[in-house]
């Protein structure tokens, strides 16, 4: 089995953004790897994986879209536990949701894989649908937001728990398929394949990389490709016109009792 | 109604009554004058754990550094004693009020005043956290080095009456390094403004530096002026497995060798690892393979990213691993992970808090490490077996801390424990060390001072405190080993 799992560099969300000239200015970012598609990379280890065994169930390729030389995220994935790695050669804020899309569905073909993981979502744009249109295009059956994943290897298929409003729902998909994670997938007992005992608990969390796993990630495998190999046309139909920081908020205050708090709060938060 | 009290004596001064309340409440404003039992029992208390009980007088909250002297004064004249009081984190009793003293808090001097990027400098109030003075720094494109797990709640002013130390001493130095100016009331409300923020000032004494560890006892500080360090470029940090506290400072010395800047060096075994994983619910230690002991290891960069940081401490982890000196290792790939690390080792004191820990704090020369714990283990064998050794600390500047837990549903006896610190501050001393690294001295280990300093360095101390504390007004019962307590 093939598993391919998308992954996408975001400016660091801990740190803040800068502007400048109404966009934002990207020299200054640090980036990183989008945390749910860490989350889908855990999970895509956890499925390929035999805990107690030797064998191993999966090839789990990275892909992402990114300037070439600046894919270090795709070394850390490959640190985390990936197999070999796709980089699509291009700036990936340059092209809309859609495009995206289509590459993944292109490389799905190359790669002729069984399973696409993607994280829900990109912190940075918070756009929930690539792995739906991505779905779409290669007409596979699609389970979102899975919160649990267990594969039975014989019929192959995948129950997918997903956490909808009103509880859990246990969705039977047949493989190929296409499933994007959601943050309770990372949870010690989420994940089963089958194979390793269904009572291992995992970490908490995606796993960090090892020692061992650095050093093996600068060896492994990457295809650079451009879209045009892919057969892809670049396009942006939802560019950003203008971007700036929110209004900074006002500062608290201290008060230095509770009358004062009251009288605060009747007449400036006017609560009371 | 004049106080015949000297330092040489000191005593306790008497308990707070209601004209002394209504004098100070006179200064500071009635609202800022608390009896209140709640107010007494929580400022009267710091975070160490000894045969003491808090039983604070009154609690005063000044606002300005002339209510300080004149609340200074007041107490003076009234007979009253006084525990300059920060954020209560210590953990050996300093800012503990058991005899009736008058807590004076620096909770509403909060103010960071003014930073000076050219000077790399800042100056704020005394009641100013270190996490404040550290952000304010940061908006300058600066940083405050002294960096410690209860950072968010320390106050400035107790960092300098204690010369905090933390996780970047090995790399930065502890407070003494980075205090630069202090304004400080001492006895009769005289008001010193020593050292005055520059880096280079050789006139004599460096009276700012006497007050730096001295507890509270020659005065409070009341404003401070702080150097400010430029950040690295990028930092790299990985947790590693090792066989013992030897290896890992085995692999100390690879990384001096290899050239590389460490701002950091951490050890924690594995019952504090589990700890801090079971008070989070979790199960999974972070590594592959579980060892006795682990390091953190932060290394500072040069490179233009910190994927060159990673990668050269990759190299020189890979050349300890063939070299067998850890077992195994980890690497932050992303600033998230790397505070993920951080908290495994930051969160082991607060894990530990909830079993009341015996607690002692020591350095030693790395050299004489190996043989100190193997030598601790069997005083704890001899003096309290039922007690629950746990080592964690900065392994990095030789400074462990000796964490001695009860049984779950049981007490260590006092008596026990005596006999142990006696024995393992006899140990430290034999081997060249200190009985306390940085959490100083305040009750817990007065009685045994005189272990790490000569009777002509007590005598001085004495002569020094005296100077400054005529009255012997602050602090009495502190650090000193026979001034005074209740």
């Amino acid at each position: 089995m093939k598993i391919l799992v998308t992954v996408k560099r975001i400016p660091d969300p801990d740190e803040p953004l800068k502007f400048s000239g109404g966009v934002l200015d990207t020299s200054a970012v640090k980036w990183v790897p989008n945390t749910f598609d860490e989350y889908a990379m855990e999970t895509a280890l956890r499925l390929a994986e035999h805990v107690g065994g030797s064998q191993r169930l999966a090839e789990v390729i990275v892909m992402s879209i990114c300037p070439a030389g600046q894919r270090q995220h795709v070394t850390q994935f490959l640190a985390m536990g990936g197999d070999r790695a796709v980089v699509v050669d291009h700036d990936d804020r340059a092209l809309d949701a859609q495009t995206v899309a289509e590459a993944i569905a292109a490389v799905w073909k190359r790669e002729s894989c069984d399973l696409l993981i993607a994280g829900k979502l990109a912190q940075d744009m918070e756009g929930n649908e690539v792995a739906q249109r991505a779905a779409a295009l290669l007409g596979l059956p699609q389970a979102t937001f899975a919160a649990t994943v267990a594969w039975d290897r014989e019929a192959g298929s995948l129950t997918v728990g997903r956490e909808v409003d009103d509880g859990v729902e246990s969705k039977k998909i047949p493989l190929p398929a296409v499933v994007s994670v959601d943050l309770r997938v990372v949870l010690p007992h989420s994940v089963k394949n089958g194979a390793t005992p269904d009572d291992h608990a995992y970490q908490e969390g995606p796993r960090l990389a090892s020692l061992r796993g650095i050093t093996m990630a600068k060896r492994k495998k990457v295809d650079v490709v451009s879209l045009a190999d892919l057969g892809v046309e670049a396009k942006n139909t939802s560019p950003i016109v203008h971007a700036e920081p929110p209004p900074p908020r006002p500062p608290g205050q201290i008060v230095e009792s509770v009358d004062e708090l009251v009288e605060k709060l009747a007449t400036e938060a006017k609560v009371l | 109604m004049r106080n015949e009290r000297s330092a040489e004596e000191g005593h306790p001064g008497r308990r707070p009554g209601s004209d002394d309340l209504e004098a100070l409440g006179a200064i500071v404003g009635p609202g800022a004058v608390s009896a209140d039992a709640g107010d007494l029992a929580a400022y009267g208390a710091d975070r160490a754990v000894g045969p003491w009980s808090a039983d604070a007088g009154a609690v005063v909250r000044p606002k300005t550094l002339d209510e300080v002297r004149a609340v200074v004064r007041c107490c003076e004249r009234r007979g009253l004693s006084i525990v300059p009081s920060g954020g209560r984190t210590g953990l050996v009793g300093g800012a503990v009020a058991s005899c009736g003293e008058v807590v004076v808090s620096l909770d509403r001097m909060r103010a960071v005043l003014d930073v000076d990027p050219l000077a790399r400098t800042v100056r704020c109030e005394a009641g100013a956290t270190v996490a404040a003075v550290d952000e304010a720094a940061r908006a300058h494109g600066l940083f405050y080095p002294v960096d410690f797990a209860a950072k968010g709640t320390a106050q400035v002013g107790g960092t300098i009456a204690t010369n905090a130390g933390g996780v970047r001493v090995v790399r930065y130095g502890p407070t003494r390094s980075w205090v630069r100016g202090l304004v400080l009331v001492t006895g009769g409300g005289r008001v010193l403004r020593l050292g005055r923020g520059l880096v280079k000032d050789n006139t004599g004494y460096a009276l700012e530096q006497l007050v730096v560890g001295a507890e509270g006892t020659l005065g409070i500080v009341v404003e401070a002026t702080l150097g400010l360090a430029v950040p690295p470029r990028a930092v790299a940090v990985g947790v590693v497995g090792a066989a013992s506290v030897e290896s890992l400072l085995a692999l100390y010395g690879r990384l001096s060798g290899a050239r590389c800047t460490v701002s950091a060096f951490e050890c924690f075994d594995d019952a504090c690892l589990d700890a801090v994983l079971r008070a989070r619910g979790e199960t999974r230690p972070p590594l592959q393979t579980t060892a006795p002991m682990y390091g953190l290891v932060e290394i500072e960069h040069d490179g233009e990213s910190d994927e060159a940081a990673v990668d050269a401490l990759t190299e020189v982890l890979c050349q300890a691993q063939e070299a067998g000196e850890i077992l195994d290792a980890t690497m932050a790939q992303t600033p998230a992970q790397a505070r993920a690390l951080w908290s495994l080792r930051e969160s082991v004191s607060e894990a530990l808090h909830p079993r009341r820990p015996h607690k002692a704090d020591v350095t030693l020369p790395q050299r004489a490490m190996g043989d100190f714990l193997a030598r601790a283990r069997a005083l704890v064998e001899r003096h309290v077996p039922e007690g629950e050794l746990r080592i964690f600390g900065h392994l990095g500047d030789g400074n462990l801390h000796v964490n001695l837990l009860p049984p779950r549903d049981g007490q260590l006896a006092a008596a026990a424990l005596a006999a142990f610190d006696e024995a393992l501050y006899g140990l430290v001393s034999d081997l060249g060390g200190s009985l306390s690294a940085e959490h100083g001295v305040g009750l817990l280990k007065r009685p045994y001072l005189s272990l790490r300093r000569t009777p002509e360095e007590l005598a001085l101390m004495r002569a020094i405190k005296a100077a400054f504390d005529p009255a012997g007004v602050f602090n009495p019962g502190k650090l000193l080993p026979d001034d005074g307590g209740c």
